[in-house]
């Protein structure tokens, strides 16, 4: 897709502004979109990935769920930090190195 | 485990599908954790999604063992097929970690199914291309070196 000819769906002053964000991307038009940054020996790095708009429809997300189930009490302690705003923070992925049978090192 | 599976597939609260995504690392000896793990990153919620990879992330880390995979190939075709797409390196990460049985690989890479694991090998940043490579490796039961014509041929003749 011709990202300059359709910069004009982002109302950007003009094309050289613009910002390789995903959700840019998707208003492109690009029906699926991810922009991952790295730092590699100081250079920083965009890694772009995109579906192109003609595979749109192997683009298959779940339905939205729709049953009440209410967690167990026995959760309401985790239910605070879900619902907190550091919940992403990056906690997640050492909880596995603290798990019973955990690797001690990254392999 | 089964609670925690079920909150994650079906539930209407977003917040409790996240929450369910780790309690479900608890069960990372359960083959069934790791599928639902991998189902939720196709959950229209990004917080669960992200949750799952984060989650996904970790036990391939820290817990790597075999995982039956087969009764995730409804989940793991449209992943492949570039199904959010912050979560493809982190499919490839577990499925690599898990040891994805070559019978998979027809299955899998067969219908456009290799074309992102191809552009992944041919990558410009190493940690994309090993990724796909050992991926592939694992699937195809053998090592066809790195590059994508060679993988290819392989996928050409599943």
């Amino acid at each position: 897709m011709d990202s300059t000819r359709n910069s004009g769906a982002l109302r950007l002053p003009s094309p050289d502004k613009l910002h390789y964000c995903a959700i840019d991307l998707k208003k492109l038009g690009f029906p699926e979109a991810s922009v991952v940054g790295y730092s590699d020996h100081g250079h920083r790095n965009t890694i772009v990935t995109v579906v192109e708009p003609e595979r749109a429809a192997e683009i298959r997300y779940k339905p939205q769920p729709s049953a009440h189930i209410s967690p167990p009490t026995e959760w309401n302690d985790l239910s605070k930090i879900a619902e907190g705003p550091d919940f992403l923070g990056g906690g997640i992925l050492d909880y596995g190195r603290g798990l019973p049978g955990a690797l001690a090192e990254r392999p | 485990m089964d609670y925690a599976r079920q909150i994650l597939a079906r539930s209407d609260n977003a917040a409790a599908r996240a929450l369910s995504a780790i309690v479900l690392m608890n069960f990372s000896s359960e083959d069934g954790a790791w599928r639902a793990l991998v189902s939720g990153l196709r959950d229209p919620n990004s917080l669960v999604s992200v949750t799952c990879l984060q989650a996904l992330s970790s036990l391939s880390t820290y817990l790597p063992r075999n995982v039956d995979w087969r009764p995730s190939i409804p989940d793991l075709v449209p992943l492949l097929h570039g199904t959010d797409l912050f979560g493809f390196p982190f499919v490839l990460k577990a499925l690599a970690a898990t040891r994805a049985a070559p019978a998979l690989a027809g299955p899998l890479l067969e219908h456009g199914g290799a074309r992102l694991v191809i552009a992944y090998l041919g990558a410009g940043h190493e940690e994309q291309r090993d990724l796909a490579h050992k991926f592939l490796a694992d699937l195809a039961g053998r090592d066809l070196g790195s590059s994508p014509t060679a993988w290819e041929d392989w996928i050409a003749r599943l």
